[in-house]
């Protein structure tokens, strides 16, 4: 591997990102090219400069989540649960991008696996 | 804590709770790519919301040929890029400038690298954070992106040049 390779290739060893074989050669060369150890040393920072100042950027509105549950599962308009916490089943009724689904699921140990969807139940 | 993988397949077969995980892990993630791309926060959610419904429905056609990442952000992408066109056909809404939300908390240097960020060109500006805060590979991105590696290597040969010109 050149100089001019190792280049290429050091913002994604920097980044943590380069294949295996490939980060074993580039840091056989960097471990005896003093130029490009300091282009890696260079790279290192920005990696993280941009890591934290992206990462300080505002994450998504707290709304978002019931935004997406409504055109997902939809808004619960009704539910019947039977049975226990260890084993049941549920029957709910909810509403979907103005469809009214009715939708099954059975309960265990507190999972739930859907059973059915009629009425809109194409996803 | 569940693989994405195993995520995404429990999302598959209707899983809410799996559904959450996913969200928690990715919505934010999604949501400052998406900044970061369109500069507007209220399209930034838009993107994060219809990329989170697109798994939803999505996820029993995903094929496990790529890291669940990689199938995440090109959704992302797909969403952002359709507004970024909207852009070109002068429908799309202002661009905000890349700032933190609070200012007392403005590191410096980061407000800096923020400011660096968004005067790169945005296809170099999305190489440099799908590489360096995704942690993608140049493979991936390359693939994502539906551009040759050496497309990738060039646009962020051109960004980095760019960046350390800014913060030097």
């Amino acid at each position: 591997m050149n100089c001019q390779e190792v280049r290429e290739l050091i913002p994604w060893y920097a980044a943590g990102s380069l294949p295996p074989e490939e980060a074993g050669a580039l840091a056989g060369h960097v471990a005896e090219c003093t130029a490009c150890r300091m282009e890696l040393a260079q790279t290192v920072r920005l990696v993280w400069g941009v890591r934290e100042a992206v990462q300080r950027l505002p994450g998504v509105p707290a709304e978002t989540w019931g935004k997406v549950l409504a055109r997902t599962r939809g808004i619960p308009v009704g539910r019947l649960d039977l049975g226990s916490f260890l084993l049941g089943i549920s029957v709910g009724l909810s509403v979907r991008e103005g469809r009214v689904p009715l939708t099954g699921e059975l309960r265990v140990l507190g999972r739930r696996v859907p059973l059915f969807e009629i009425e809109g139940g194409a996803r | 804590m569940a693989e994405d993988r195993e995520l995404i397949s429990r999302v598959a077969a209707g899983d809410e709770v799996a559904f959450r995980q996913l969200y928690e892990r990715y919505a934010d993630r999604v949501f400052r790519y998406a900044f970061t791309l369109l500069r507007n926060r209220h399209l930034a959610e838009e993107v994060a919301q219809e990329t989170m419904v697109a798994i939803w429905r999505g996820a029993g056609s995903f094929k496990g040929g790529s890291q669940v990442s990689t199938w995440i952000f090109g959704i992302a992408r797909n969403q952002a890029h359709a507004f970024l066109r909207r852009e070109v056909r002068g429908e799309r809404e202002p661009e905000e400038p890349l700032t933190l939300p609070d200012p007392a908390e403005a590191v410096e240097r980061e407000g800096r690298v923020l400011s660096a960020l968004a005067k790169l060109p945005p296809d170099q500006r999305e190489v440099v954070v799908l590489a360096f805060y995704e942690g993608l590979s140049y493979r991936e991105i390359a693939r994502l992106l539906g551009v040759p590696e050496g497309t990738v290597k060039s646009r962020m040969h051109l960004a980095k040049r760019k960046l350390r010109e800014a913060l030097t």
